[in-house]
């Protein structure tokens, strides 16, 4: 069955199984920093943002998305506003800054959470911070250094710098 | 991955689904988030009947009562400023304590109250809160409190049938309480209790509720019965809770034996903390 959809900015109208998942959509398209954890909706590692929100993407039917928007790592970039420069979003900056990453796994995940976070609470506290991360699963740092880098992120966003970059899909 | 998934059904009205999901013809079930079903492989499931065009995941007040849909989801009650307002908002805190973000943004109450796990610490706190369901099947639509939607058994009091919506009365006070390995972790147990009195401080009516005990949450009525007509003072909220007498049952969590003395512990503080 056809579903159309707003990924990463761009429509797209793909064919889809009706009982597949939208993890398996997104890898059989082609994009693979959406990671296979669990597969039992218990690690986190396959989130993305389904209309803003970071969901699993293995306990969401793809069919059922008709009209919305999902972005996965591979659409949250941002342009730098003077040089136009396409960069990293600033919660990918500020992990990378704050050595929050080691095996890395986990990450797009977890900068999905954050990025979710953010866009609907620019100020987070920290505990509303680790509510938000609570459903992505890391086995290699204690999570002390994404909470900083998230609230790190936080004071960049709040700067001014940074505009969402245009659609890539 | 439902392997032998057909059809996926988007109805725009209830008679729709409802036919859809007593079809003689396919083996259509209800979707609300999908997150259990998503990542089940169930061979004999052949249509997906999508709840998500019936206007089904508002929380709104009427009157008296606040109204919640069906395909509410547990980060939606959770941010909710009207469900402040009913016992002091533990439906919300229970809501925040389901599993994760991840889940808590795409799992639906429906969902959360036929599957009726014995974690759910929502569906606990709909007991104690209390209020009806409303279900629609083939014959119409039917209302049932909470208490006989648990003493039929979610999957006989929803049989063929959809839920719809959750009414709750906003008012009284409440408490909360679990126990969890560790924060994040679901409940081992949990005792909520809701109150409501009249002005000069007499119970009314008195809820007292265990969750994570069995595979349901349950109603203590010794406990209840201790409370109504009397004003709840730190005294009596350490008689009345001295004993719960409740089934339980062990797991790899906790033995039922320590489940059981938890139980009393957990409902004391709870009224402690409701205590004048
Ligand atoms: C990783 C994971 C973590 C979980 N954590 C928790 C937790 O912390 N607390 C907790 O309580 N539960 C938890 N659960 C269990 C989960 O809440 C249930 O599986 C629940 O059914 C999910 O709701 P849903 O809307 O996503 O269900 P779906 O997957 O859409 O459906 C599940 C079942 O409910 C039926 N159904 C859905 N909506 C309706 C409706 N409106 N009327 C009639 N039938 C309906 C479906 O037909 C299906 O049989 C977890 C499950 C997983 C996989």
């Amino acid at each position: 069955m056809k579903v159309q959809f707003t990924f990463n900015g761009s429509k797209v109208e793909w064919d889809v199984h009706p009982g597949e998942t939208l993890f398996e959509t997104i890898r059989r398209e082609g994009y693979y920093g959406t990671k296979r954890g669990c597969n039992t909706g218990d690690c986190g590692t396959c989130t993305v943002l389904i209309n803003g929100d970071p969901v699993n993407s293995c306990q969401v039917f793809t069919a059922s998305l008709e009209g919305s928007e999902v972005r996965t790592i591979e659409g949250v970039v941002y342009r730098d506003r003077k040089t136009g420069e396409v960069i990293r979003h600033p919660v990918q900056e500020k992990f990378v800054e704050a050595g929050a990453i080691q095996c890395g796994y986990c990450i797009p995940g977890m900068v999905l959470s954050a990025i979710g976070l953010l866009e609907k609470n620019p100020n987070p506290s920290e505990e509303e911070i680790r509510r938000a991360l609570d459903g992505n699963i890391c086995r290699c740092t204690g999570y002390v250094k994404q909470i900083e880098a998230v609230k790190e992120a936080a004071k960049a966003l709040a700067s001014g710098a940074y505009h969402p970059a245009p659609n890539r899909a | 991955m439902l392997p032998n998934v057909r059809k996926f059904y988007r109805p725009t009205s209830l008679e729709e689904a409802v036919a859809l999901l007593n079809s003689e013809k396919e083996r259509n079930v209800v979707l609300g988030g999908g997150t259990q079903l998503a990542l089940s492989a169930h061979p004999g499931i052949e249509g997906l009947i999508d709840l998500g065009g019936l206007g089904l995941d508002k929380i709104e007040r009427r009157g008296e009562e606040i109204v919640i849909g069906a395909r509410a989801r547990p980060s939606d009650l959770f941010r909710s400023e009207l469900l402040r307002d009913v016992a002091d908002n533990i439906l919300a805190e229970a809501a925040g304590n389901y599993l994760a973000e991840v889940q808590r943004n795409r799992a639906s109450i429906g969902g959360i109250l036929i599957s009726c796990a014995a974690w759910a610490d929502i569906a606990a706190a709909l007991l104690a809160i209390g209020g009806r369901i409303t279900i629609a099947g083939k014959d119409g639509e039917k209302t049932m409190t909470v208490d006989e939607f648990y003493e039929a058994g979610p999957s006989k009091a929803a049989h063929r049938a959809i839920i719809t919506e959750l009414r709750i009365r906003a008012g009284g006070r409440g408490a909360y309480q679990r126990l969890a390995k560790t924060e994040t972790d679901i409940s081992i147990l949990s005792s909520l209790v809701r109150l409501d009195e009249e002005t000069d401080g007499t119970i009314r009516e008195a809820r007292v509720v265990i969750g994570g005990a069995t595979a349901l949450p349950v109603r203590v009525r010794e406990v209840e019965e201790k409370l109504r007509g009397k004003r709840l003072d730190p005294a009596l909220a350490e008689e009345a809770s001295r004993d719960c007498p409740i089934e339980t049952v062990g797991d790899f969590r906790a033995s039922a034996d320590y489940r059981r003395k938890m139980a009393a512990v957990l409902t004391k503080r709870a009224l402690a903390a409701l205590a004048k």
